[in-house]
């Protein structure tokens, strides 16, 4: 047990080396979502302040989240698929699969570098936005970071499920981006939520990136967190994992 | 008990039999060889044995466990070097080998492994970044690092230049004199001939012959190969008569007599006895190709 602790730490701390050394996956996963925000402000109201919110505008507490969903989505759906597979594809688990590697090690390492990266991600959005547009930060910043914390382990089981069924890394990118192009519109990022026809919004919310995205609003608007994000959230973890393993693959 | 015992091993691919039937056994300290064409099924018996692939039929016991049903018995025991095998591009030497010392019991030292394999000014440079033959040496210190008791090499020259390719037979000898059993697959004869103490040769999924190097050889045939020069006349029908000889061919001042047994002996026996002076004498000998090339070409042939 203890070594499978050790090897799986070491194992962690040499896939977050390997990220310092990779600079474009860390450009495009961090740098995206803030140019995506900065983008957002030119839109037409983006920064009138809403009627009755305390000076909180649209720019604040939709656009903000929905930079956030998109940077999730991005590093979930298509960086770390492609980054696992690619691994693979090159022998390197088939290789790792002769030792006495732990399995758990190869997901917890992975796991870990997705979630450096969506921190990363959060920061620069709130740095970038507030230096060049006052973000406001979200109203309550507990409630934000348990939401951001959950809707980072929701959408990184969905690269263990993409990259445990994809056979390629070329496969890997082709799902990536089926998923992405739905998921994104359900999100609220192309047209926004409020515009969406009352049956789209529904599906939408049952969707794992529209519960974050909404969880995430509710968060930035200081509103009470509602349940029903938080219950998908949990389902598609419950539904995600067990098919990640049952397809996970050394070759 | 033996290290490895393979009985009738079978293992095909949709409707292609990759390996028909294999058995040989493998002892303790021995350097074992696998030797055959491309696409003999050479690399797809490894893979068998170190539980990279299940097999159709047959029976395999490495150290007495079935790489089948009890693989996570092997994984510490069992190094392996596999063909094609690479690493993260930003990873250094040194990172890779610390990184899969951890993951064993009882691992080798990376830092000694480093200097053993002549690593020592790489061992910060970038896997991306070596040479084939450094990747080569990598891959070795890796199926190394876990202190095996059995090491699989496959193909473990393959596409390095002749020196570097002398200085892998050495540290493979090296492991050999630590113990570790070595069970290499190679298509070069020279690689079997120099490093191997057995060699099954295998040809169409099948052991076509299992021996000694020398044994081999030797069984391809005793036919020797004398050839010599001289301008003095050659005693050509003398020559035929000697019992030893089979063939004579006189091309010019070129002459070349084949035979068996005391060839050499009897010839110049008889060149001496009518004062004739050979030069530029040579002596060849069946080697492994050629008990290689008549053990493969002769399947061929009965396939044909």
């Amino acid at each position: 047990m203890n070594r499978v602790v050790l090897a799986t730490g070491r194992m962690t701390r040499m896939e977050l080396r390997l990220l310092r050394r990779d600079w474009a996956l860390l450009f495009f996963g961090i740098g995206f979502p803030v140019v995506l925000l900065l983008l957002f402000a030119n839109l037409p109201d983006m920064t009138d302040p809403i009627p009755g919110s305390d000076g909180l505008r649209a720019f604040d507490v939709v656009m903000a989240p929905i930079a956030l969903s998109i940077a999730l989505l991005i590093i979930s759906l298509q960086l770390m698929p492609q980054q696992i597979v690619t691994v693979r594809e090159k022998g390197i688990l088939r290789r790792l699969s002769t030792t006495p590697a732990p399995r758990v090690g190869l997901l917890v390492a992975n796991f870990a570098i997705g979630a450096l990266i969506s921190v990363l991600a959060v920061v620069a959005v709130l740095a970038g936005g507030s230096l060049v547009h006052g973000l406001a930060l979200p109203r309550s910043l507990p409630a934000f970071l348990l939401v951001y914390l959950c809707a980072m382990i929701t959408t990184l089981s969905i690269t263990m499920l993409i990259a445990g069924i994809s056979r390629t890394a070329n496969i890997a990118n082709g799902i990536g981006s089926i998923l992405l192009v739905p998921m994104m519109f359900l999100s609220g990022a192309m047209v926004p939520r409020e515009d969406l026809p009352e049956l789209v919004r529904r599906i939408g919310d049952l969707t794992p990136v529209g519960a974050v995205t909404r969880a995430l609003r509710a968060s930035w608007a200081g509103e009470a967190l509602p349940l029903q994000p938080f219950l998908v959230m949990g389902v598609t973890v419950l539904l995600v994992w067990p098919i990640a393993i049952r397809f996970f693959r050394w070759e | 008990m033996p290290v490895i015992d393979v009985a009738g091993l079978r293992k095909t691919y949709r409707d292609h039999v990759a390996v028909d039937d294999v058995s040989f056994t493998v002892e303790r300290g021995e350097i074992f060889g696998i030797l055959g064409p491309n696409g003999a099924g050479k690399t797809t018996t490894v893979e068998c044995l170190t539980g990279l692939r299940r097999r159709d039929g047959g029976r395999v016991s490495v150290f007495g466990h079935d790489p089948d049903t009890d693989r996570d018995a092997l994984r510490e025991t069992v190094g392996v070097q596999l063909q094609h095998s690479e690493l993260q591009p930003k990873m250094t030497v040194r990172e890779a080998l610390e990184l899969y010392a951890s993951f064993y019991a009882d691992p080798a030292n990376p830092d000694e492994l480093i200097d053993t394999l002549g690593l020592r000014d790489r061992a910060s440079a970038y896997w991306g970044k070596l040479s084939g033959g450094q990747r080569q040496r990598v891959a070795i210190a890796l199926a190394l690092v876990g202190n095996p008791r059995l090491a699989v090499l496959d193909e473990l020259t393959t596409g390095l230049d002749p020196k570097s390719r002398r200085d892998t037979w050495e540290v493979v000898e090296r492991v050999r004199d630590r113990g570790v059993t070595v069970l290499l697959v190679t298509h070069f004869m020279a690689e079997a001939q120099h490093l191997c103490d057995r060699i099954a040769v295998i040809a169409r999924g099948r052991v076509a012959a299992l021996d000694t190097p020398e044994g081999l050889a030797e069984a391809a045939g005793s036919t020797q190969t004398l050839r010599f020069r001289t301008t003095q006349p050659v005693p050509v029908a003398e020559l035929r008569a000697l019992p030893v000889v089979t063939e004579v061919v006189v091309d010019g001042d070129a002459v070349t007599v084949r035979g068996e047994g005391e060839l050499v002996f009897a010839v110049s026996q008889l060149l001496g006895a009518v004062g004739v002076t050979p030069s530029h004498l040579r002596v060849e000998q069946a080697s492994l190709d050629d008990a290689f090339l008549a053990i493969t070409g002769q399947l061929t042939e009965e396939a044909a």
